[in-house]
Order: structure tokens, then C-alpha cells, then sequence
């Protein structure tokens, strides 16, 4: 009896101890987007932090460790904000999200702010964050994720194509600067060449598809979409109407074809010097042109070149610079996490100047945060282009503001197709705004 | 009398349930939802509120209208008259003809114009885009390419006709079957009488088989009356709806509005009208058609 008593005791003390010796795991999930495979280190980051806050945590002495489990998708935007917001719905919704729509999420309810978070840890690990960054975080006067993965939009060319022209190096240094001081009427005039001369089939091709990159031709036109201190939608007749009057001329001179190519003919096009400027990309493009169309470093080097876009000749008179632009995707911590603090932290750690190293190395996209720098100095190409990063510019926070473009980049494309003249788009456009956008400013 | 009809209702339960049960579970119940739904602001986050008439209001113009819904109607009449015509007319000169020309050669020529049948959708609508691709990579502008010519926009300058086609290749393959099965079972003693008498084979096919395929041809047409009324998968593949809305049709406006738009309430709206649409148009076949006799009389008249 003693002897069985002795037993129980020592078997509960050691069943104490092996309890004490487990520390307690708190599962996060995560949804993490590309999209497309490229993103692939924004997901593998988190797996990352989780790591490096458990060594804290062990060596802390603290008897909690954590797990993320990451859910990456190559899905495109829209199936992958569905798949969450149905997941939501459901009370299925992950901890951390990576997704663009900061204003739905934010008024829905799907997400919680990050303010308190950012400014805790400020000094210690945001604060050198690109400042002009936040714009790109920040609803509403609140922070709402943190910054992940920049890819400027911009134009990018082919030097070698201009050299066949008869142009040296230092006239097309001077006539399309990389820091994109010149006007879009010399960008159409060179294509056009280009055509003429018979060196390429294609002078300009656009996205296919609405996105940052088509916002960004619009602000070269000046057509500003987005009245910041209002916080309201702007449909500007006279810049929209210049914007599809100047894409009419250009189909009409075989410039731009009368319907964009997808997206396979238009990386592939340009890569093989098939076309000679494309505005469907961003400064880290060409690591999904090496990885998917055999872009050789030579090539980027020597061949292509990329500027900010610049704005035209009348929009520049009134004072519009270059531009790049940026459609943020964020890491957002949602409402139905049960441990929302512990995901912050485990964004902290994903976002570190070795993780954010991590992404712009694979990615060739310039990095979010100036320390990361340091890490970076033997990857050539990125060291030339980082500081767009620094002056890229956020599309606007506004939950309309794709329906919005979308509609606009219909418009366009029934103008290139001769479908409707630019002023029906125009007229269209402002019939669409005033039914579904009640609280936009149009100006006449 | 009452136990009468009980009994009868009881013995056609077995026959008769497992289809009233799969309609009304996954035609009647979607219906209704779709109705409620028509009634919401509902979008792609599912968070929604009550707005009564609006989505309807901006459909019909009344007060802030959509400018895009006088094209869609239009785009829809057109497609509609286009393709329904091409597919009875084309499916009935296929079967007569390849039921009437040497055994072998009808049964290759009604296997080849069923292999779009065969087909996966999206094989079918993908083979239409790339052949006619404005690029020097589709089929069309590659031949032309290599013989020297410029290449032509053929989904910009002839999209509707573009559509028209691919829906109608594939519509014939159906009215084709039924034709030709309907074909098969007139009795050979008439044919023949015609021949014996003179008749020539166009005499043969006007006055002998036509007449005869009546409840065939009337059920083809109410059939891809409202096959096409509904249908907008292959548009999708091929044009997209586009360019501007050019190929737009309704269905494919409800599907844009609540899946590319994620506009549910109102893309629900779209299509609860399309519903409605149809339900008219049954009746309208259903009384038009004769739908009782047809049910109580065999399909072929002899």
C-alpha cells in the first residue's frame, strides 16, 4: 500500500515536471498571397519570425513557444480577398492576412489597427521604414498593417533598340533619364520610331488589366483620382478626356495595338526586343522575366533601361513630376485572432532588415526598410534601383477606388478598340461615377 | 375521389419525387436566395444592408442609371437572334443532309460537327480566342503573317460574329442529334413513295421530312431560345464580354457584376430579371408549342 503510495506521488510530481519541461504552443495561421510564385518569401519570412521569437522567448525563459502556419496562394487578388472573406464569414479567418484592401478591411471590421504596436516598437524596429511608406498603411489617421514588398510601377525600354535607332548611350541617358525628368510625348515619339524603323512590332504595350501600373498613367496625365483631404474619389473631365485622346492617337499611329496582349505576349515580347517599351511592369519584373523568360543579367545591364513615369507635356506645365506608384499589400492582423499581440510580434520579426533582405534578393524589388540595405550591397541591380522606393508613391486608400479604375481601364479599352470615341468614355464614365460614387468631385 | 387522387399522387411519388426534390433544392432555393439577395448591397466582404428597390431602380434608369444596361439588352437581342437561327437552321441542314448522302460519309460529317460537344468548355472557348488572336500568334494572323498579310483584330472588328459562331457551331452539334434521330424514325415507306413519285431530294426534304420534324424543330428552338438567353461561358472565354461591353450579354452582365465587380446585390438583381425573363418565356413556349399535346403525342407525326 506505502509502496502504491509512493508510486501515485512520484508519478504526479513527474507528470508536473514533464508538464513544466513542455512549454505551451500557440498555433497562428496565416494567409499569405504572391501572387504568382515571386511572393513566395513573404510566407516563408513569417515561418522565419516564428523562429527567431521562440529563441527570445527560450532564452527568456518564457513557457510559451509559437507555430505559424502559412498558407501561401498564387491565386490572383480577387479569388485570394473571396477566399478570406468567405473564411471570415465562416469564423475560419486566419491571423494574419496579406492583402491590398486596407479600407474594406478596415471598415468591415476584418482588421485591427496597428498603431499602438508600431509606435511601441518604433525606435527599436520600424524606424527606418521608409516614411512615405506609411501614407500606404494609414487609413482613416490609423495604421492598419505593416509595410512588406514595394515593386514601383514604372516604364521600362529597350536600349538596344534606340541604339539601333543611331542613338549613343548619353542621348538616350539624356532623352529618357532614369530618374524619369523628361515627358511621355518623348517616350511615344522614340516608339514610334521604333515601329517605323520596322525594328519592333510593338512600340508600347499596357497592362491588359486594370492596376497600379494604369493608375500611374493616369497621374502622368494629371488625372488625379483621389482628393486626400476630403478623402473622396475625383473624375477630372478634361485629364481623363486628354488621357483617351492620347491612347486613341497612339493606336492610330500603331503605337499601342488596338487591344493589349496578354500578359504571356507582352513579358515575352519585350524580353525577346519584340516590343520596345512595356508599362505593364515594375522595377522587380526582371526577376520574373529571368526566372519565367530567360532574361540574361548581360541583357538587364546593357539592354533595358527604367524610369518613374513622366508626366506629358501639359501636365508637366502644371507642375505633375514623375511618378511611380505602389498598390500596397500589407500584413494585417485580423479580428477573429485570439492572440492578435503575439501576431504583431510575429510580423515584427518577419519584417527585419534580414527578412526584408531576404524578399528584395529573391525578388529583385528595391527594400522597404534602409537598413536592409547593408545586406544587400553584392546584388547590383538592386543597389541601382533601391532608392525608388524612397519617392514611390501609395494608390489611393479608398474602397471604391478599383471599381473606380476598372471601369476606366473598360473605357480605355473600348477606346483603343474604336468602340466608343473619347468622349463617350468620358461621358460613360461620369454617367458610372454619379450613380455608384455619390460623394465623388468631378471636375468639369 | 379525394382517396382517388391520394392513391395516384402516392404512385407517381416514387416516379416523380427524386426530380420535384433536386429542383426545388437546387433551382428553387438558389432562385429565392438570389431574390433576397437582389435586395441588398451585398459585396465580395458578404456584409450587407436592405435597399429595397435600388439595385432594380438603377437597373431600369430610374434615378441613377447604368449606363452600361441599354448595350447589354441590345448585345443580348442580337446575340440571341443570331445564334438560334444558325443553330435549328444549321443543325436541320446537317442532319437532312447527312442523312440523306452515302451511310459512311453522314456518319463521319455528324461525328466530326459533334466533337464540339465532346469538347471541354474551356478547350472550345480557348481554341476560339487563339485562333482568332490579334496577334501574329493566333491561328488566323499566324497564316496570314506567313503569307505576308497584316495582321487583323478579329475579336475587335467582328466580335458579336465571332461569339455568334462559336455558340452556334455548338448548338448545331446538339439540334444536329435530335434531327438526325428524328429523321431516322420516319418510315422509310413515305421517303421512298416521294421518290417513286419524282420528287427530287429537295422536294424529298421540303415536303416530306419538314413537315415531319415539327415537334423536333419547335423543341430545338424553345430550347436554344433559352440556352442562349442564358448562356455566356463561352463569351467569357472568347471576348470576355468585350471590347466595351461589345459582346456583353445579360447573363454574363449578372455574372461580371457580382464575380468581377463583386457586386452580389446587384449582380443578383441582374439575374433574378433574367429569371423572371425565362419563367415568361416558358410559358409563352409551353402555350405556343402546344406543350400537352406534345407531351400526349408521339414527337414524330405519321
Amino acid at each position: 500500500m506505502r509502496g502504491v503510495l509512493i508510486g501515485i506521488i512520484v508519478a504526479v510530481l513527474g507528470l508536473g515536471l514533464l508538464v513544466q519541461a513542455q512549454p505551451e504552443v500557440i498555433t497562428l495561421r496565416a494567409y499569405v498571397i504572391g501572387p504568382g510564385p515571386m511572393g513566395i518569401k513573404k510566407a516563408t519570412n513569417l515561418e522565419l519570425a516564428a523562429e527567431r521569437l521562440n529563441q527570445i522567448l527560450a532564452a527568456s525563459g518564457a513557457n510559451v513557444r509559437v507555430e505559424v502556419q502559412v498558407e501561401f496562394s498564387e491565386l490572383k487578388w480577387g479569388p485570394f480577398a473571396e477566399k478570406f472573406y468567405l473564411d471570415f464569414a465562416a469564423g475560419n479567418a486566419p491571423d494574419i492576412v496579406t492583402m491590398r484592401e486596407t479600407a474594406e478591411l478596415a471598415e468591415g471590421g476584418f482588421i485591427v489597427p496597428m498603431d499602438e504596436h508600431v509606435r511601441t516598437f518604433w525606435d527599436m524596429h520600424y524606424f527606418d521604414f521608409y516614411p512615405n511608406l506609411w501614407e500606404g498603411a494609414t487609413w482613416q489617421g490609423q495604421i492598419w498593417g505593416i509595410p512588406h514588398d514595394i515593386s514601383p510601377t514604372g516604364i521600362w525600354y529597350r536600349k538596344d533598340v534606340l541604339r539601333a535607332l543611331g542613338y549613343t548611350d548619353a542621348e538616350i541617358n539624356e532623352l529618357l533619364p532614369p530618374d524619369g525628368n523628361t515627358t511621355l510625348e518623348v517616350v511615344a515619339r522614340l516608339a514610334q520610331e521604333a515601329v517605323d524603323a520596322g525594328l519592333v512590332t510593338y512600340g508600347i504595350l499596357h497592362r491588359p488589366s486594370k492596376g497600379p501600373g494604369f493608375y500611374n498613367v493616369l497621374l502622368a496625365f494629371g488625372a488625379e483620382c483621389y482628393n486626400p483631404e476630403t478623402g473622396n474619389l475625383i473624375l477630372d473631365r478634361e485629364a481623363l478626356l486628354a488621357f483617351y485622346r492620347w491612347h486613341q492617337e497612339m493606336v492610330d499611329l500603331n503605337v499601342i495595338p488596338p487591344s493589349p496582349p496578354p500578359w504571356a505576349t507582352i513579358h515575352g515580347t519585350f524580353v525577346a526586343g519584340d516590343t520596345f517599351s512595356t508599362w505593364a511592369s515594375h522595377v522587380g519584373t526582371p526577376s520574373e522575366w529571368q526566372a519565367k523568360y530567360g532574361l540574361t543579367d548581360e541583357a538587364l545591364a546593357n539592354d533595358l533601361g527604367f524610369l518613374p513615369f513622366p508626366p506629358t507635356e501639359a501636365a508637366r506645365a502644371e507642375g505633375v513630376g514623375p511618378v511611380s506608384v505602389h498598390d500596397f499589400p500589407l500584413y494585417f492582423v485580423t479580428t477573429q485572432s485570439e492572440h492578435p499581440e503575439l501576431a504583431k510580434m510575429v510580423i515584427m520579426f518577419a519584417t527585419t532588415p534580414e527578412a526584408c533582405a531576404i524578399h528584395s534578393r529573391f525578388t529583385l524589388r528595391p527594400p522597404y526598410r534602409k537598413s536592409a540595405l547593408d545586406l544587400l550591397t553584392d546584388v547590383d541591380y538592386i543597389m541601382r534601383t533601391a532608392a525608388s522606393a524612397q519617392t514611390v508613391r501609395p494608390v489611393p486608400i479608398h474602397p471604391q477606388f478599383w471599381s473606380y479604375m476598372d471601369r476606366a481601364f473598360e473605357a480605355l479599352k473600348g477606346v483603343e478598340a474604336g468602340i466608343i470615341t473619347p468622349e463617350q468614355a468620358v461621358d460613360d464614365l461620369v454617367a458610372w461615377f454619379q450613380a455608384e460614387v455619390p460623394d465623388g468631385e468631378i471636375i468639369p | 375521389m379525394f382517396r382517388e387522387k391520394l392513391g395516384r399522387l402516392a404512385l407517381l411519388a416514387p416516379f416523380m419525387g427524386p426530380g420535384t426534390l433536386l429542383i426545388a433544392f437546387f433551382y428553387c432555393v438558389p432562385v429565392v436566395l438570389t431574390l433576397l439577395i437582389a435586395f441588398t448591397d451585398m459585396g465580395r466582404t458578404l456584409q450587407w444592408h436592405f435597399i429595397g428597390w435600388a439595385n432594380f431602380a438603377k437597373l431600369f434608369g430610374v434615378g441613377a442609371r447604368d449606363p452600361i444596361v441599354p448595350r447589354v439588352i441590345t448585345n443580348t437581342l442580337v446575340y440571341v437572334a443570331g445564334a438560334l437561327p444558325l443553330t435549328v437552321i444549321g443543325g436541320l441542314l446537317l442532319a437532312i443532309l447527312s442523312m440523306r448522302v452515302h451511310r459512311g460519309a453522314g456518319l463521319f460529317f455528324r461525328t466530326v460537327f459533334f466533337i464540339p460537344r465532346a469538347v471541354p468548355p474551356v478547350v472550345w472557348g480557348f481554341l476560339w480566342a487563339w485562333a482568332f488572336e490579334g496577334t501574329p500568334y493566333g491561328l488566323f494572323n499566324g497564316i496570314r503573317t506567313a503569307m505576308g498579310l497584316p495582321v487583323v483584330h478579329w475579336l475587335i472588328r467582328y466580335p458579336m460574329l465571332i461569339v455568334i459562331l462559336a455558340n452556334g457551331f455548338l448548338g448545331i452539334s446538339l439540334a444536329m442529334l435530335v434531327f438526325s434521330s428524328a429523321i431516322a424514325s420516319i418510315p422509310r415507306d413515305l421517303t421512298r413513295a416521294a421518290e417513286v413519285d419524282g420528287a427530287s431530294e429537295w422536294q424529298v426534304a421540303r415536303y416530306v421530312i419538314v413537315p415531319m420534324l415539327k415537334w423536333p424543330i419547335l423543341t430545338m428552338t424553345a430550347w436554344h431560345l433559352m440556352s442562349f438567353l442564358n448562356s455566356y461561358v463561352y463569351i467569357m472565354l472568347i471576348t470576355g464580354g468585350g471590347p466595351y461591353y461589345a459582346t456583353e450579354v445579360w447573363a454574363l452582365y449578372g455574372y461580371h457584376s457580382a464575380f468581377s465587380y463583386y457586386r452580389y446585390g446587384y449582380g443578383a438583381s441582374v439575374m433574378s430579371l433574367l429569371v423572371i425573363v425565362n419563367l415568361v418565356l416558358l410559358l409563352v413556349v409551353v402555350r405556343a408549342f402546344g406543350m400537352r399535346r406534345m407531351l400526349i403525342r408521339g414527337k414524330i407525326e405519321v
